[in-house]
């Protein structure tokens, strides 16, 4: 490698610079990865703006539509989530203070509350599907207008919310695997913080879920 | 010895977030039951409730509080321009003329 001539580049005056490349630019992984959250953002933004406009204009619809969820199965999913990037804040900070073990084990923490998450939300769905509502169904299209887009976006809306989940999992599966061949160290952590602040933000989306679907069932 | 001490710090500051974050959840459950369970009051609450948790999360778990103002102007503009899409449609829904309107 040391053989190798510098790469250069001119300014405008002709000035010759040698350019200089590393991979290991902290700031940069970490403000490209949040241009990537803010993409994500404006995903789940645009489905809320969705849900925003037809519940202005068909509360009523809504609210009927949100009684027959479960609050119960939504509001212990919230817990879960909740704790579940509690965790994945901790194995970060143990990852920084080169405690690898603990940092590994918080990690499968999370991981096994995430899929406590996407257990409830089976068992939810499962329940809703087997009353016969489902997109498309043909009890669903009896309803009125109003509770058939509640139904649309509560099923599109917690299936991208899932899918985010499911891949949060790969993404720690990744990491631990990245830990054990020692790409990610004490020192070398911004992968794990860029997965920490993905948790997060599949977090920060159930915030708003979860009162939008469940509890505003309970304000009609 | 620094880093070990920030380490610290940096665990029982989650700590206290945690706490904070299921005690707003808490409330978030009870919310219809204190409060006066009418509709506007409900979606008003939660949403305020919801934005208070966000707050929480991105200044804390996302560790924005923490970082440079690149960081901190980036995040703003991101929910400014998320903002405006919210404002201009929600012109459109307050304003349209009902009488040609499917939804009317």
């Amino acid at each position: 490698m040391e053989t190798k001539s510098p790469e250069l580049i001119y300014d405008k005056d002709g000035k010759a610079h040698e350019i200089v490349d590393f991979n290991n630019d902290y700031t940069a992984s970490k403000l490209g990865f949040w241009l990537f959250l803010f993409t994500e953002l404006m995903l789940f933004g645009a489905m809320f703006l969705v849900f925003a406009f037809f519940f202005y204009k068909m509360p009523q619809e809504f609210v009927i539509a949100s009684k027959s969820l479960n609050i119960y199965l939504g509001a212990i999913n919230t817990f879960v989530l909740l704790l579940s990037t509690y965790y994945m804040g901790i194995a970060f900070i143990y990852l920084k203070d080169n405690n690898i073990l603990k940092a590994k084990k918080h990690i499968l923490f999370t991981i096994a509350l995430a899929f406590l998450f996407l257990l409830i939300k089976y068992i939810e769905w499962s329940i809703e599907i087997n009353h016969g509502i489902y997109p498309d169904s043909s009890l669903l299209n009896e309803k009125a207008n109003g509770e058939i887009l509640f139904f649309g976006l509560y099923f599109t809306m917690t299936g991208f919310h899932g899918i985010h989940i499911i891949a949060g999992i790969l993404l720690m599966i990744w990491v631990l695997f990245l830990i054990k061949t020692k790409k990610i160290t004490s020192t070398k952590y911004v992968i794990l913080e860029n997965v920490s602040l993905y948790w997060d933000l599949v977090h920060l989306v159930w915030v708003f879920l979860f009162p939008l679907f469940y509890i505003i069932g309970l304000g009609g | 010895m620094l880093e070990d001490t920030l380490n610290q710090n940096h665990k029982s500051m989650y700590l206290r977030i945690l706490y904070m974050l299921l005690a707003l959840t808490v409330l978030t459950l009870m919310q219809p039951y204190i409060l006066n369970p009418s509709l506007k009051t409900t979606v008003g609450a939660q949403m305020f409730l919801a934005v208070v948790k966000s707050i929480l999360i991105v200044a804390y778990y996302m560790h924005i509080k923490y970082e440079s103002i690149l960081f901190k102007v980036i995040v703003i503009m991101a929910v400014v321009v998320l903002a405006i899409f919210f404002i201009i449609t929600a012109s459109d829904a307050i304003f349209r003329n009902e009488s040609f309107d499917y939804f009317g």
